[in-house]
Order: C-alpha cells, then sequence, then structure tokens
C-alpha cells in the first residue's frame, strides 16, 4: 500500500485539530463582531480583520502536528519523505477547503451589505479592488504561506531541537533589528510604507516561490531528522 | 540461510560519548532473537539504526540487503516496537490501529480484533489516558497483527503483569509457528523468554559480547557445589565467574564446557553439577569486574 496515504489517513484522523478548532476560532470571533455590529446598529462600517485568526491559527496547527505526528510516523517506520508528500498535501487540501469557504462567505458578506450591520469581516478592504480570481488567490495563498512557514519551523525543532530553535528565533531578530535600525537610520520608513502601499499585490505573489523554498527547506530538515 | 541484517563495524558516538563501539552481527532469516543487556548497553541505539531512526556514525548497515535509510523496500518490510514510541495525543486505540492497517502491508484486522479482546483493551479510550501496561500492550498488538517479516520489539511490557506477559509470548510463538518471520526481542526479562530465543546477543558498553546460538550457550557454564574443599580442587585452573562458601559447602560458577569424564569425577567427590540458567550466565558476564573473563568464552 501506498506509505503517503497512510500519512494522509493519520492526519485525517485528526480532523478536530487541522479542521474544527480553525474554523471555530473563527466562527467565535466572527459572532462576537456580528453582536458589536448589532449593538452598533450597523451605522458605521466595521472592517475587523479578525479572518486573521484563521491564518494565525494555520500556522500553529502545522506546529503541533508535526511536533506529533513525526516521532510516531517514523516509529511506525514511514519514510521521512512520505511524511512529507502526506502532510504537504493534507495542508494544501485544508488549506484549499478553507480558503474556498471563505471565499463563498466573501461573497455573502457582499451580497449582504455586511451581514445587515456593514460588518465587513471576510472581505479586507483593498479588496474592493481587486477580482474574483484574485480574492480566492490571495485566501489561498496567504494560507499556504502561513502552513509551510509553520512547517519550516517545527522541520527545525525536529532537526536541531531546541538549540536550532534558538538560533533561528535570534538569528530572525537580529536581521529585523538591523532592518529596522538601517530604516531608521537612512530615514527609509515612508518610502517602504509607499512602496508596500503600490505594491501590495507583489507581496502575494512572492509569497508563492516564498512557500516553494520553505517547502524545500523543510524537506531537506526532515531527511536528516532523527526521533529516539 | 538468509541474512536479513547484516552489521559491520558499526559506530555511534554523541560527541565524545561512545554509544556503539565496531559492533558487527548478522541477523538470519526465520529466526527469533534476543537481544539482551543492561540499561544504556546500547540495544535500543542499534534498533533505532537498523531502522533508520537514527543515523550511524560510521560502518555499514545492511537490512534486507540494502540501505533502510528512506528506503520502502526495506521499512514496509519490518516493524519496530518500542517503549519510548509517541502517539498523537487526541489518537485513540482505534486510531492507532486503523493508521496501522493503513501502513503496514501484511497487517491482519482480525488478528489484531482477537487480541484486543485478549488483552482487554478499551479501544475507545485516548492513548495518554492509558495505563502503562495497556500502552505497552498497543505496541504488542501492532507487532504482531503486522506480520512483519522482521519484527523487532524492545521492552515491549513495561508494566504489563504476568499473565499478559504470558499471552505474549504463547501469541508470539502460535504466530510464529502459522506465519514464520525474524523476530528480535531486546528485553530484561531473560529467563521468561529463554526458552522462546534461538540465538543470544548480549551487548555492554557498546559492544557484542555474545553471539551465539542459544543451546550453545546454556552448556557455556555450570555450577558446582558440594564440600569446600573437593569443590576448589575440582575447579582449580577453571575460569571461575563466581564462589560462594556457606559452612564447609561451596558454590562456584564456572565458564566453559564440562566433558564426561569430569561430570564422572565430580560425582564421586560428592559435587552436584547444575546448569546455569541464561539469565544467571549474562548477569555474570555483563557484571562489569567479569567483564574481562568474557574473552575466554
Amino acid at each position: 500500500m501506498n506509505r503517503t496515504a497512510g500519512v494522509l489517513k493519520m492526519h485525517w484522523r485528526d480532523k478536530w485539530i487541522w479542521i474544527y478548532t480553525p474554523w471555530i476560532i473563527l466562527l467565535f470571533s466572527f459572532a462576537v463582531n456580528l453582536i458589536i455590529g448589532v449593538l452598533t446598529g450597523g451605522q458605521e462600517n466595521i472592517n475587523s480583520g479578525g479572518i486573521a485568526s484563521i491564518y494565525v491559527f494555520m500556522l500553529i496547527v502545522i506546529l503541533i502536528v508535526q511536533r506529533q505526528t513525526f516521532p510516531f510516523a517514523l516509529g511506525m517506520n514511514v519514510r521521512r519523505t512520505d511524511f512529507f508528500v502526506g502532510t504537504s498535501i493534507m495542508g494544501m487540501f485544508v488549506s484549499a477547503a478553507s480558503s474556498i469557504v471563505l471565499f463563498l462567505l466573501s461573497i455573502l458578506e457582499k451580497l449582504s451589505d455586511g451581514w445587515g450591520v456593514h460588518l465587513f469581516y471576510f472581505n479586507i478592504p483593498f479588496m474592493n479592488h481587486t477580482s474574483l480570481l484574485a480574492r480566492f488567490g490571495i485566501y489561498f495563498i496567504v494560507m499556504i504561506h502561513m502552513f509551510f512557514l509553520g512547517f519550516i519551523i517545527s522541520s527545525i525543532y525536529l532537526r536541531y531541537k531546541k538549540p536550532g530553535l534558538m538560533v533561528f528565533f535570534l538569528a530572525l531578530f537580529l536581521i529585523f533589528s538591523l532592518t529596522s535600525f538601517a530604516l531608521t537610520y537612512y530615514s527609509r520608513w515612508l518610502d517602504l510604507f509607499h512602496w508596500i502601499a503600490h505594491h501590495y499585490m507583489d507581496l502575494f505573489v512572492w509569497m508563492v516561490p516564498v512557500s516553494i523554498l520553505y517547502a524545500v527547506l523543510s524537506y531537506i530538515l526532515l531527511r536528516r531528522a532523527t526521533v529516539s | 540461510m538468509t541474512a536479513i541484517i547484516e552489521v559491520n563495524r558499526l559506530n555511534k558516538t554523541y560527541g565524545k560519548d561512545s554509544v556503539l563501539k565496531d559492533v558487527s552481527f548478522v541477523v538470519e532469516q526465520d529466526k527469533i532473537y534476543g537481544l539482551l543487556g543492561r540499561n544504556g548497553a546500547g540495544k535500543t541505539t542499534i534498533m533505532h539504526l537498523i531502522t533508520a531512526q537514527l543515523f550511524p556514525t560510521s560502518g555499514e548497515l545492511k537490512v534486507f540487503g540494502e540501505n533502510p535509510y528512506e528506503n520502502n523496500r526495506v521499512l514496509s518490510r519490518l516493524c519496530f516496537i518500542k517503549e519510548s514510541q509517541k502517539y498523537p495525543e487526541s489518537f485513540r486505540i482505534v486510531d492507532v490501529m486503523d493508521v496501522a492497517s493503513a501502513i503496514y502491508p501484511n497487517w491482519d484486522s482480525d488478528f489484531a480484533g482477537q487480541l484486543i479482546q485478549d488483552f482487554r483493551l478499551p479501544v475507545k479510550r485516548r492513548m495518554k489516558k492509558l495505563s502503562r501496561g495497556m500502552l505497552s500492550s498497543v505496541g504488542i498488538i501492532v507487532g504482531l497483527a503486522s506480520r512483519a517479516p522482521l519484527t523487532i520489539f524492545d521492552e515491549p511490557y513495561l508494566g504489563l503483569d504476568a499473565v499478559a506477559r504470558n499471552l505474549f509470548y504463547e501469541r508470539l510463538i502460535e504466530d510464529y509457528a502459522e506465519h514464520p518471520r525474524t523476530v528480535i526481542l531486546s528485553t530484561h526479562l531473560i529467563d521468561e523468554v529463554s526458552n522462546m530465543l534461538e540465538h543470544v546477543f548480549v551487548i555492554d558498553n557498546g559492544k557484542i559480547l555474545v553471539d551465539e546460538e542459544a543451546d550453545d550457550l546454556r552448556g557455556k557454564a555450570y555450577r558446582a557445589v558440594g564440600p569446600a574443599a573437593n569443590v576448589n580442587a575440582f575447579t582449580a585452573g577453571k575460569n571461575i565467574v563466581q564462589r560462594e562458601s556457606v559452612g564447609g559447602f561451596m558454590s562456584v560458577t564456572v565458564l566453559g564446557p564440562l566433558d564426561g569424564s569430569e561430570r564422572r569425577q565430580a560425582e564421586t567427590q560428592g559435587i552436584e553439577i547444575s546448569p546455569v540458567s541464561l539469565q544467571q550466565l549474562i548477569v555474570h558476564l555483563t557484571n562489569d569486574q567479569m567483564n574481562r573473563e568474557v574473552a575466554n568464552i
């Protein structure tokens, strides 16, 4: 039997963490926003941004899942490659399914003029100018990006354990500090914001190769990861 | 005989710590092996290397004639049950069985169901809520029902009571008779399994001390009990691993063969000769002070 299928089956058994929990959190946050909308009588537009919760949780999902399932899968004599492929497929499937639901909800939100109370939860302001396809693309790409970002972080842990993560976050901290210092020193913050304001669509496009890079690096790390 | 595992001068070091030192051995098809030794001797490390869950520092390792690393031709034919196996938090016993049935090609669901009943396991209970003994039972069931051509049990019965351990031995022997395969058993409870084992490896301090057929090993040592003077004379010049005296009597454990004439000589001097159990033998062998004796075995 194909062992990637076995890995998929293993993840599918954990629907709670992969699917239910992120959506419960998202819908709970949505419900709170909706109540606020009803209480304020819909006089003002609410641009909540609460949709970010499902994206943050997508990163947390893979951190939790990989740490628990990798030692289990290897203990069941599954190849690291099969684990990587199966987990990636699961991540892409969940991202695609969630994006479709988000997309449908965003259309419903538009049609109902913000659920009748001008609450724009699933639509983000800039999306008014994008095509439907692009909107779906953004939902999907950002989620995939979060998934593989989490994947590489947990792969660093599996390969190099705690010291690896320490070095990684220390390096990240240094890079951010230096960049921020340089931007302040050369007074370039405004330029950066201008650039982002005009090119934010490019950022989404760039998430594609960046996600692929994360995936490749995760694979390389996992290939050398051990379990004891 | 077909070699299932060939290990040649295998080394594993962590920094300056040497866990395995130049380990070499061969495991043949369709036999039951015992991998015995004290805690920290390197048993678990060897098994992790065979299953490519750890990487050797140097040396050659072949399983089914190939390198096991990321190799499904090898990995799909083996099943390694370890005491330290981790399970995802949300998994229940049924989930483990379900995933196992998807992963192991020879999985026998009926057999697994039968074993779950025998061990009286609550299938709907979460793995993290199981007692140590139940956790061990789950491992044993996966190991037996997977029917992998190479099945490795590492301390499979931590926390299991005597009844459950017996059940494990019975089922293993029964199923082994119907579906021959290579089994490696690592354990502390040597006496319990000694009748099952066909070949024994003893590892101590990262080195293989003994690599013998179990029957040959049993004839390797004996105990002589009798009047102190007679026993002393009888065992003089022999390889003595243990000496105890009570009153005028003495009990001496000797490593080495005992031939017919010696046996008759002992009888006439009132010395009683008795066999040494595998467990006692191994205790003697892996007792630090005795390590020097081993070169002679």
